[in-house]
């Protein structure tokens, strides 16, 4: 009975994967030596700002055309809000599951684009 | 062959708009834009913010409007002011289902019309593209989408004969 990842007494436990299941492990950005890589950080940024330029050049574009006022000022603010907490809570999940650097421009490019795509599926209902 | 057809395409750019000109109808000028509306729902909303950040030709099509009973401009003595504001571009005088319990359309109408028949609520009503109207507040909020502003507006329903048409709002 037992595996490899039974803790013995007294001794210090580390993930070596986190598909390790029923094991509570700690994640790369506390075990890793690459935690606190600064080109983590910048690929990470990157790719949450290449996701978000698009919506943002498009609301730009928008915004200089037809301000939004009346009964679309808080939809256009909601969405606004809603893609700023997603670009954070990118930044924060990327470097939290990735240790790669490449895999932190991916990720960081993957998450904010899935709730551009919502927005984006919604639009043919218009 | 090709120096034929550098002669052809030479005489039908030439002759073609002059024939043009000579046997369609003329065009009304200067030119005149309907559009249609619907009320606004909050799903409308959501969907018209999301594209504000994906779709910005959409948001340049799109146009909100505010629906007023024109009732209360006729009682207060506004009615003079009303046919000036619709000269100047300025409201939009419609019929159409002014309580939005069905699904129709709004769709303009000279604003005599409106203001010889006040009273027919449900009937007629004001359209401005601003929310707040002589002091008044609106009734419903209004939005027309997808409609191409070179729409003949033969095309675009109810329309009466001989009626001074007005101008699309912008």
């Amino acid at each position: 009975m037992g595996g490899p990842y039974i803790l013995a007494k007294h001794e210090p436990f580390t993930c070596p994967k986190w598909s390790q299941a029923g094991i509570r492990c700690k994640p790369y950005a506390v075990t890793s030596r690459f935690a606190h890589s600064s080109s983590r950080f910048i690929f990470t940024v990157l790719g949450v700002a290449i996701a978000l330029a698009l919506p943002l050049t498009n609301f730009a574009a928008a915004y200089s055309a037809v301000p939004p006022a009346g009964p679309l000022a808080l939809p256009v603010f909601g969405w606004g809000v809603a893609l700023l907490l997603t670009a954070i809570g990118s930044i924060f999940l990327t470097l939290q599951h990735e240790i790669d650097a490449w895999g932190c421009l991916v990720a960081g490019i993957g998450t904010p684009t899935l709730l551009v795509t919502i927005m984006t599926a919604l639009l043919p209902h218009l | 062959m090709s120096r034929l057809l550098a002669v052809l395409g030479l005489i039908g750019s030439t002759t073609l708009p002059a024939l043009a000109q000579d046997y369609l109808p003329p065009v009304a000028e200067p030119p005149i834009y309907w559009t249609t509306y619907r009320p606004l729902t909050t799903w409308d909303s959501i969907k018209l913010g999301a594209a504000y950040f994906t779709d910005p030709a959409l948001i340049r099509a799109t146009e909100i409007a505010y629906q007023y009973n024109p009732s209360i401009f006729v009682a207060e003595g506004h009615a003079h002011t009303l046919i000036d504001l619709a000269k100047k571009k300025q409201i939009l005088c419609a019929i159409g289902d002014f309580n939005m319990a069905s699904k129709e359309t709004i769709k303009a109408v000279p604003c005599q019309k409106v203001l010889d028949f006040p009273d027919s609520t449900g009937t007629f009503s004001i359209i401005s593209t601003q929310p707040s109207l002589l002091d008044k507040k609106p009734t419903t909020v209004l939005v027309s989408q997808n409609v191409p502003e070179t729409t003949p507006r033969s095309e675009l329903g109810y329309f009466p004969s001989g009626a001074i048409p007005a101008p699309r709002i912008r």
